[in-house]
């Protein structure tokens, strides 16, 4: 897997994890340490990355969202 | 979604009334509303109490989760704690992905390399998404302290890592459990789950 796609994964996780945790992130926090990271990630996939790539990192989030609905379950 | 404080100050205020009022009173007061109207408010004030504690962001949090740790830490403590955990996990590599002038860097180094190059570009760290592999574990650091453990390590080594990151910021507990979350609001630390 290439680092660019690990990358965007593991920031997509940071926001997932954020809707889970025991507090709520300001605006400012989302913006700043969740979205504004994954929008570089999205930049450079779109820059430098091939469809491969993006699939790769859908099958991702889709991997994430999946255990943290379960996880949503289990609670 | 989470109740702020500033939205709870009525109810509040209206609840003390009721307090202060006497048994005739009360009674005449609620003759003004029907079962269900009380059984709903009695519904939302559940709702309210167990989702207040959600409110406001901490000073400090910790959480160890299956396959990752979550951690808030006041700035100043987020380089020494990146350092500590080369320790915690016991590596003696480390690469780092950062950006510097738009562009997308990488450094990779001996363990005992990692500091200077952390207090080298601690203003990237500090403030900017920095990725950091330490062996099979990866830190997503977000800036302003707020990072994400990726990890495959056992049980015991994330009890120490959580217990050397509450050290590290000023508020030593032993940690006891696989599944733990506490946080730091107004000086005081909280086990929320232990």
């Amino acid at each position: 897997m290439k680092k660019i796609v690990k990358d965007t994964i593991g920031h997509f996780k940071v926001m997932v994890k954020h809707s889970q945790l025991s507090y709520e992130p300001s605006p400012v926090h989302i913006l700043k340490r969740m979205v504004k990271p994954l929008c570089r990630d999205f930049a450079e996939l779109l820059e430098e990355g091939t469809k491969n790539d993006t699939w790769q990192v859908i099958e991702g989030f889709s991997m994430v969202c999946s255990k943290a609905l379960r996880e949503d379950q289990n609670r | 979604m989470a109740v702020r404080e500033d939205r709870l100050h009525l109810p509040i205020a209206v609840a003390e009334l009721i307090k202060r009022m006497s048994q005739s009173e009360q009674a005449a007061l609620l003759s003004h509303f029907t079962w269900q109207e009380l059984k709903e408010w009695e519904e939302l004030k559940r709702k309210t109490e167990s989702q207040a504690v959600l409110w406001p962001e901490p000073e400090v949090y910790v959480e160890i989760g299956a396959e990752e740790m979550s951690f808030e830490a006041p700035l100043e403590k987020v380089i020494p704690f990146l350092q500590q955990l080369v320790q915690d996990m016991e590596v003696e590599e480390v690469t780092v992905r950062f950006h510097k002038n738009r562009e997308r860097r990488e450094w990779q180094g001996l363990a005992n390399e990692f500091p200077e190059m952390l207090w080298n570009h601690r203003e990237i760290v500090n403030d900017d998404a920095v990725v950091i592999e330490y062996g099979q574990n990866t830190m997503y650091s977000n800036g302003g302290g707020c990072m994400m453990l990726n990890t495959t390590a056992d049980a015991k080594v994330k009890r120490q890592i959580a217990q050397h990151f509450l050290d590290l910021c000023g508020y030593p507990h032993r940690v006891g459990s696989d599944r733990f979350i506490a946080l730091v609001r107004d000086g005081r630390l909280e086990v929320l789950e232990e």
